[in-house]
């Protein structure tokens, strides 16, 4: 940018005549600063009366000294936002580490295949932008150390795999429904199991729906409204769904883009064209974050359909199985951080979002199961960052004793202790009875513990091909470690696998 | 071989009564997961159960009708015992080989048949009556220690059973190499002996210990110096938490384009430094780390002058000044993580740019120039 | 070898029986009559004049052959001055110097009787050092109360079947009355459920570990190890001795911890589980020993004292 002004009139300045403008001070200096006759005019310095000395008095302390004032130039703080970002970065590859030969990726045909328990399973990379659309991987789950994010094949994988497997492509097993709580230690590998659920789903293309935080939608971190004026008492949470509408449509573009819709919708606004694909539906909300709740029914609605409403049979195709996961389910459970008009804590079951998602635990209405076209629904709680819900904790406890086939009449159903004052809602939402129709399960409790010796083996010498292990894998090694895993929790293995160790040198 | 104690057929019963002695060691661990609730169903038999099983394991030479009223410690030595036995055994069968092969199994109470099973090569050339022996051997094993672990008996067994299909052809030619043989058999069953000492259940750690196995200096030298400058308010964990961090920034970043005017110490190429972070790190400290440190010395050279004198530092005090310099100059970087500053820094040690190089060189240069006030030193002596 | 310590009165002493040998007569006559040949050497008085004067300076000057007896009725040979019955009389600690002196002796003597090693020999409680004060009735400084024992421990090595009675008896005046080494405690002994109990403690914790013969299966106050230490470094420590053992697939521990921290509750388990597996293998006592897991750790807190901020540090000096 040029200046206004020229050199020239710069330079034809009145330098020259004392300034007129201000009268000259007395205490002010009789020259100008930067003129260089002024240590000439100055006064020489007086010199110091010899009683007068600055320095240390006799016998006094010489050590003391004055602190210097740091002068710390004052750092710009970081843009908004980028220290989260950095707090939520993932990484998934480490080019240093070594590249595993023979490492399988997973597919329709390896995930149910029983001889590969305790061998590693790459995910593909195609797949990889999809599961980081449905948020799958977590920033402390130790993919950054490895060339590629590859998972355990442990007991637990291969029996979901097998499960997969039989709702997509065997007859016997359509429109089955599996619904479980996943619950476990920490570090035993609940996310990374819904992580390779999601996988699977991918691989055998259902439509996968994921809530990755639970806490996200209580901490009133996101926008929250009344739902409608006739029911004040139930809030939406519009950009939180429409988040929720944008993993969904990125992580299934390439399954939703060939759904048409099959029915109209009264609830929208705008009434939809006909040839609108499911993918175009959810954009809308996406786009419009104030309809994201009705566009998100509307698009469960289609996604649920079994059959085309009367004159959209044309371009009807039946729809995929769904895989939905929740993780962190014990924030759910609780009084959440949002505020009703009257200032009173709102309960997370007021919230319609959560509404939602538990609802599909129960057993489904109008004599169709909750996922009528099939799928697994699959509720992980967290034991890391948890708050503690004793009426959780109960209901968890009755869900595995009908597992167990406890009568609920009998004594040996757990019961709330007396004056323990439980949250009555959050033991109604896990007490589904037994559904109607043969193919919806009952809910179930799967309960996630270490895993076994020769799994953690494979687990070793995963860390060892890759290159970031020195030590020979041997069994007693291992044995080793899977002790002070706890009994083989891979959270704590993944950790001594990174932990870096000196080999005794005798 | 004849079973020589008639006893451990009685105790072999109840152990093979169970389904495996496997099922049987992890019946302690069901006891200790008699909280779990996926255990409760069994709880009240498995700890039955693993109560009689201890008893079983831990009596040691005998079943506990035999001797009701001691019970015998695993950790007593049950060889005298053996020998005992056999010596009534082999007077009452009269059937001693020649004196050598039946005194150290006596003297050291390690059965023979031990050693031939294992042994392929002895197998073939044991005496005569060993061999006879050999055959129609029942294939209980007549010793203690080994009623704990059932399946390399029973494996044992099979492979005499092989191995003792072998003999026959072999037998002909043993007169002659018996002698050394047998004083090979002597040699191993001290071996053995030694091997199966009284106070051990199980085989001895083969290997042995190493300076890092010991509990209180269990990782590397320089590792530990590090944590410990790392350590801010006396947080140790917290330093080690860094350490780790920093381990795994070595171990995550890119290799480091070497500067050739301030290289690193010779070590493995570029790309292998970042698999091998102690390494890396052992290398980047050693490289940075100064040969001298210079002391200002007063009133040598008279005058009450000061004087820098250079003197030489041994390997643990070149690094703690090479990381005290890292540590300082990570101090002038942005970002808000220690642990990330210090292993940023070290990265650009690697690669020549940090300001802890020129630290180095300053007290070289003045190292160097200060080598002539040495004499002082020298003089004054 | 404690004559060849640098003491220089022990030296002096030592130069005595050095010449010796070289006036058997006198040797007979001062030696043998000396007074540390006696039992209670404490009764003698210095006022004995029965001895002659044995000084390092003196000896050299006295003529090898025996002097005629003297009688001492005449006056003539009545010494000038006293001479004092022991010749360390003019030492700072002349009944200390004496019992030093004997033991010397005795361990010249014996000095080629073979020996066993210090773990094998019988353990003695020595008298600690204001015990011998009191026995001797003199302050003994501590280094050359040191020395004593330290020739006390070199008599108590030799081998005990050849150990001579003599040695034995003066050897046990120096014991503490009431051995408290005698009376052991009983073994400990795996119980009839086949557990071995163990304790340990460091720092404020405290610990019991019981181990049983299983598969690797570790409980601390009924959690697993993972939850009882989040830290990998304390679950080290306390498998520690299995662990460089290498048994850990082949106990179980059910350990019971109370009392201070993470780092204090590990290695308080550390030395229980140590313990426990010494009951099981006493054998594996150098190894464990050298994994430095039997070794007690007694360092504890220092208490905070009056006057000061904290255990030793000091208020700040104001001047008014």
């Amino acid at each position: 940018m040029v200046s206004s002004f020229c050199w020239s009139c710069l330079t034809r300045l009145p330098t020259a005549s004392p300034r007129p403008m201000l009268p000259p001070t007395l205490t002010a200096q009789r020259v100008a600063a930067f003129h260089t006759s002024s240590p000439l005019l100055a006064l020489p310095p007086k010199k110091k009366a010899p009683g007068q000395q600055s320095g240390p008095k006799h016998r006094a302390s010489t050590t003391f000294k004055m602190k210097k004032r740091k002068v710390t130039d004052r750092v710009r703080p970081p843009a908004i936002g980028e220290r989260k970002a950095l707090r939520k970065r993932i990484v998934l590859s480490n080019p240093n580490a070594l590249e595993v030969a023979d490492m399988q990726d997973i597919s329709a045909d390896n995930m149910v295949d029983s001889r590969l328990r305790g061998s590693i399973l790459g995910l593909p990379v195609p797949m990889l932008d999809q599961l980081r659309a449905v948020q799958a991987f977590k920033p402390k789950q130790g993919w950054s150390i490895f060339r590629r994010p590859g998972t355990v094949t442990r007991r637990e994988s291969l029996e979901l795999g097998r499960l997969i497997d039989g709702i997509s492509d065997k007859p016997e097993d359509k429109g089955k429904v599996v619904k479980r709580i996943v619950t476990g230690a920490r570090g035993s590998g609940k996310t990374v199991h819904l992580l390779q659920a999601m996988s699977m789903a991918f691989t055998k293309e259902w439509v996968v729906v994921t809530v990755p935080e639970c806490q996200d939608l209580v901490l009133a971190n996101t926008s929250y409204a009344p739902l409608s004026d006739e029911n004040p008492n139930v809030y939406v949470q519009n950009q939180a769904t429409a988040a929720l509408l944008s993993r969904t449509v990125t992580a299934n573009q390439k399954v939703l883009s060939k759904l048409k819709v099959s029915r109209e919708h009264p609830a929208l606004k705008s009434p939809l064209k006909r040839d609108t694909t499911l993918e175009a539906l959810a954009n809308l909300g996406i786009q419009d974050p104030a309809t994201a709740w009705p566009i998100f029914q509307a698009l469960w609605t289609e996604l649920t359909a079994t059959s085309p409403a009367p004159g959209f049979e044309k371009d009807f195709a039946s729809r995929p199985p769904m895989l939905v996961t929740v993780d962190g389910l014990a924030h759910w459970m609780k009084e959440t951080k949002y505020r009703t008009a009257k200032y009173e804590l709102i309960h997370a079951h007021d919230l319609v979002f959560v509404q939602h998602f538990l609802s599909l635990l129960k057993p489904g209405e109008n004599q169709q199961s909750a996922l009528p076209n099939g799928g697994v629904l699959l509720y992980a709680t967290s034991a890391s960052n948890n708050p503690g819900v004793y009426s959780l904790d109960v209901a968890l406890k009755r869900v595995a004793a009908r597992q167990n086939r406890v009568d609920p009449s009998s004594p040996d159903y757990p019961m709330p202790t007396a004056f323990s004052n439980p949250d009555e809602r959050v033991l109604a939402a896990f007490d589904s009875p037994k559904s109607s129709i043969p193919t919806e399960g009952t809910l179930e409790l799967q309960t996630i513990a270490g895993v076994s010796r020769e799994e953690a083996r494979g687990f070793m010498e995963y860390f060892a091909r890759s290159g970031l292990l020195r030590q020979q894998v041997s069994e007693e090694w291992v044995n080793e470690k899977w002790t002070l895993a706890g009994g083989g929790v891979i959270g704590e293995l993944e950790k001594l696998g990174r932990r870096l160790t000196v080999p005794a040198q005798v | 071989m004849p079973p020589r104690l008639n006893l451990f057929t009685a105790r072999a019963v109840p152990a093979f009564c169970q389904p495996s002695t496997a099922a049987a060691r992890r019946s302690i661990a069901t006891i200790l997961n008699a909280n779990r609730p996926s255990t409760s169903n069994g709880v009240k038999s498995g700890l039955s159960a693993s109560a009689q099983m201890t008893k079983r394991w831990n009596s040691s030479g005998s079943d506990g009708k035999d001797k009701p009223e001691g019970f015998k410690g695993p950790t007593e030595d049950p060889l005298p015992h053996v020998s005992e036995e056999a010596a009534e055994v082999s007077k009452i069968m009269d059937k001693r080989c020649d004196g050598v092969a039946s005194s150290p199994e006596l003297e050291q109470g390690t059965p023979i048949s031990e050693i031939l099973q294992r042994d392929k090569n002895a197998q073939k050339h044991a005496p005569k009556v060993m061999q006879d022996q050999m055959k129609n051997q029942s294939g209980k094993r007549s010793f203690s220690t080994s009623a704990r672990r059932m399946q390399p008996e029973v494996e044992g067994s099979a492979n005499s059973d092989d191995a003792s299909a072998n003999f026959d052809d072999a037998s002909a030619n043993f007169d002659d190499a018996s002698a050394a043989l047998v004083a090979d058999m002597v040699a191993q069953v001290n071996q053995q002996a030694a091997e199966l000492h009284p106070g051990l259940k199980f085989e001895a750690p083969s290997k042995p210990l190493g300076k890092t196995d010991n509990f209180r200096s269990r990782y590397d030298g320089l590792l530990e110096q590090l944590t410990k400058q790392l350590m801010r308010h006396g947080k140790l964990s917290k330093a080690y938490k860094d350490m780790s961090f920093i381990l795994d920034h070595l171990r995550t970043s890119p290799p480091p384009n070497r500067n050739p005017r301030r290289p690193l110490l010779p070590g493995p190429p570029n790309a292998q430094l970042p698999l091998n972070p102690i390494l890396y790190l052992t290398l980047i400290i050693d490289s940075v780390a100064p040969l001298v440190k210079l002391r200002q010395q007063k009133g040598i050279a008279g005058g009450g002058a000061s004087v820098q004198i250079p003197v030489p530092l041994a390997l643990r005090q070149r690094r703690r000044t090479a990381i005290r310099w890292i540590i300082d100059a990570s101090d002038k970087r942005r970002d808000s993580n220690f642990a990330m500053r210090v292993a940023q820094e070290l990265v650009s040690v690697a690669e020549g740019r940090s300001g802890a190089w020129d630290r180095r060189e300053m007290v070289h240069k003045l190292g160097v120039a200060g080598r002539s006030n040495l004499g002082y030193l020298t003089n004054r002596r | 070898m404690a004559w060849q310590n640098p003491n220089g009165l022990v030296q002096a002493m030592h130069s005595i029986r050095q010449a010796a040998p070289l006036r058997p007569v006198l040797q007979q006559s001062v030696i043998s009559r000396s007074p540390i040949w006696s039992t209670s050497t404490t009764t003698r008085l210095p006022k004995n004049l029965s001895g002659k004067r044995t000084y390092a300076t003196e000896e050299f000057l006295t003529p090898p052959t025996a002097a005629p007896p003297i009688d001492f009725r005449d006056p003539r040979f009545r010494p000038a001055r006293l001479v004092p019955a022991s010749p360390s009389y003019f030492s700072g600690n002349p009944k200390f110097i004496d019992h030093l002196l004997v033991l010397e002796d005795i361990l010249a003597a014996n000095a080629d009787l073979p020996t066993v090693e210090t773990s094998q020999a019988p353990r003695m409680a020595w008298l600690k050092l204001p015990q011998l004060r009191d026995f001797v009735g003199e302050q003994v400084p501590t280094k050359k109360y040191k020395g004593l024992i330290k020739i006390l421990q070199r008599l108590n090595r030799i081998h005990p079947k050849l150990m001579p009675k003599e040695v034995g008896q003066t050897i046990k005046q120096f014991v503490r009355p009431g051995n408290p080494y005698a009376n052991k405690p009983a073994p400990a002994r795996v119980d009839e459920m086949g557990r071995a109990r163990g304790r340990g403690k460091r720092k404020s914790s405290s610990a019991v570990a019981f181990l049983v013969e299983g598969d690797g299966e570790v409980r601390v106050n009924g959690k697993t190890l993972v939850e009882a230490f989040p830290r990998v470094h304390d679950r080290e420590s306390a498998t520690w001795a299995l662990r460089s053992t290498s048994r850990l697939d082949k106990y179980n521990v059910w350990a019971q911890v109370q009392g201070g921290g993470t780092t204090g509750q590990a290695e308080a388990i550390t030395l229980a589980v140590a313990r426990a597996l010494l009951v099981h293998e006493p054998a594996l006592k150098p190894v464990l020993r050298k994994a430095g897991v039997i070794t007690v750790d007694a360092r504890r807190v220092e208490r905070k004292k009056p006057g000061h901020v904290k255990a030793r540090k000091m208020p700040t000096w104001v001047k008014r």
